[in-house]
């Protein structure tokens, strides 16, 4: 008699205890906390996050910004960026800027000579920059792996960037006068002279 | 009260030099020149000096030679193309040039639309030492940059 009134009361407890722990786990703060915790790893419903998690990916091993823009001295700056555009050193590698920076008597037809502490600082600005040292996946990605053993001078004879540009180049935008030369990146990459390249911020002007 | 006062004093001075420099600036629009850098006076003085030892009879640098020396196109021996001042810096020196080969826009040549323009003796000195050589593929003679930087004056 003892036995089974111990048997019941026991299976009693169980279904109390049972139920209270069902009707928690179906409340509202429950769910909530559980969808937040899947959300973290299966949801794609919210557009903002995925956004986020699709431009982590995409810049995966590296900053969407060449990182030699808070290091550029202001040398740098007014010698090479004002006929052009002052190509970020990641643009190149270093093999390529040695070469450039001792022929700027004839530098693509301009006299871009400078003194010597200039040129030194340029040239080592340059140096501790250049693609090959550069973690961004712009620099070990498209153009490193693009370069190969050869020597360009210009970054838009790079093959891979040659490429995926050949269908602009195609529609003769290069005529408008607002980009006239393939070397204007500003033109279309606005915020290209803060050493952002990113598809997303290209404009093409009129 | 007394910190008022003070301060109503300091607003009569900071009124008083604003008037000044309005009026001063209005003078000078009044003459339609800008004021010459200190710089731009330190070249010209030393360009005049030269030019007057080789000829002492010259009465001064002119923007009208400047003018036409800025628009004249001379053709480029290798290249075959017609180049000027005014191919990258415009027509009008006050509005913003392009570039020829990189398409780059090029800030306001005249000091009256660009203030920092021939502030620096040594920039002044590098960009005549390049573009000339670029433009007419030899060194300007003293003379006609005299006579270029006058013209870029007379705005």
């Amino acid at each position: 008699m003892k036995n089974k009134l111990i048997y019941i009361l026991l299976s009693a407890s169980i279904l109390f205890a049972s139920s209270v722990g069902i009707i928690l786990a179906s409340g509202d703060d429950e769910r909530s906390r559980k969808g937040s915790w899947l959300s973290s790893w299966f949801d794609d419903d919210d557009d903002d996050e995925h956004g986020e998690k699709k431009r982590v990916k995409n810049n995966r091993g590296g900053s969407p910004v060449l990182a030699s823009i808070s290091a550029a001295p202001p040398e740098f700056i007014a010698e090479c960026g004002s006929c052009h555009m002052a190509y970020q050193p990641e643009l190149l590698p270093a093999s390529s800027w040695g070469v450039i920076m001792a022929g700027l008597d004839n530098h693509f037809g301009e006299d871009a000579t400078s003194d010597l502490q200039t040129h030194q600082q340029i040239l080592s600005h340059l140096n501790r920059f250049s693609a090959e040292k550069s973690t961004s996946r712009l620099s070990r990605r498209t153009i490193m792996r693009s370069v190969g053993n050869r020597v360009y001078l210009r970054i838009s004879d790079i093959p891979k960037i040659r490429h995926e540009h050949e269908e602009e180049f195609s529609k003769s935008l290069l005529k408008r006068k607002s980009i006239r030369s393939i070397s204007n990146c500003e033109a279309c990459h606005i915020p290209a002279p803060q050493g952002e390249y990113d598809e997303d911020y290209v404009r093409i002007p009129r | 009260m007394r910190f008022k006062f003070y301060r109503k004093a300091r607003y009569q001075v900071f009124g008083f030099i604003l008037v000044l420099m309005l009026s001063l600036s209005f003078g000078f629009r009044a003459q339609g020149q800008t004021p010459v850098s200190s710089a731009a006076k330190q070249v010209l003085e030393s360009y005049l000096e030269i030019v007057r030892q080789e000829k002492p009879e010259f009465s001064g640098f002119d923007a009208k030679s400047g003018e036409r020396f800025y628009f004249a196109e001379r053709e480029h021996s290798r290249k075959g193309d017609s180049r000027s001042c005014a191919l990258c810096h415009g027509d009008d020196p006050k509005s913003i040039g392009q570039h020829f080969t990189s398409g780059k826009m090029i800030k306001p040549l005249a000091p009256a639309a660009n203030i920092e323009r021939l502030t620096e003796v040594k920039k002044i000195d590098k960009w005549f030492r390049r573009n000339c050589k670029w433009t007419l593929e030899r060194v300007c003679s003293t003379e006609e940059k005299g006579h270029f930087l006058t013209f870029l004056y007379s705005f």
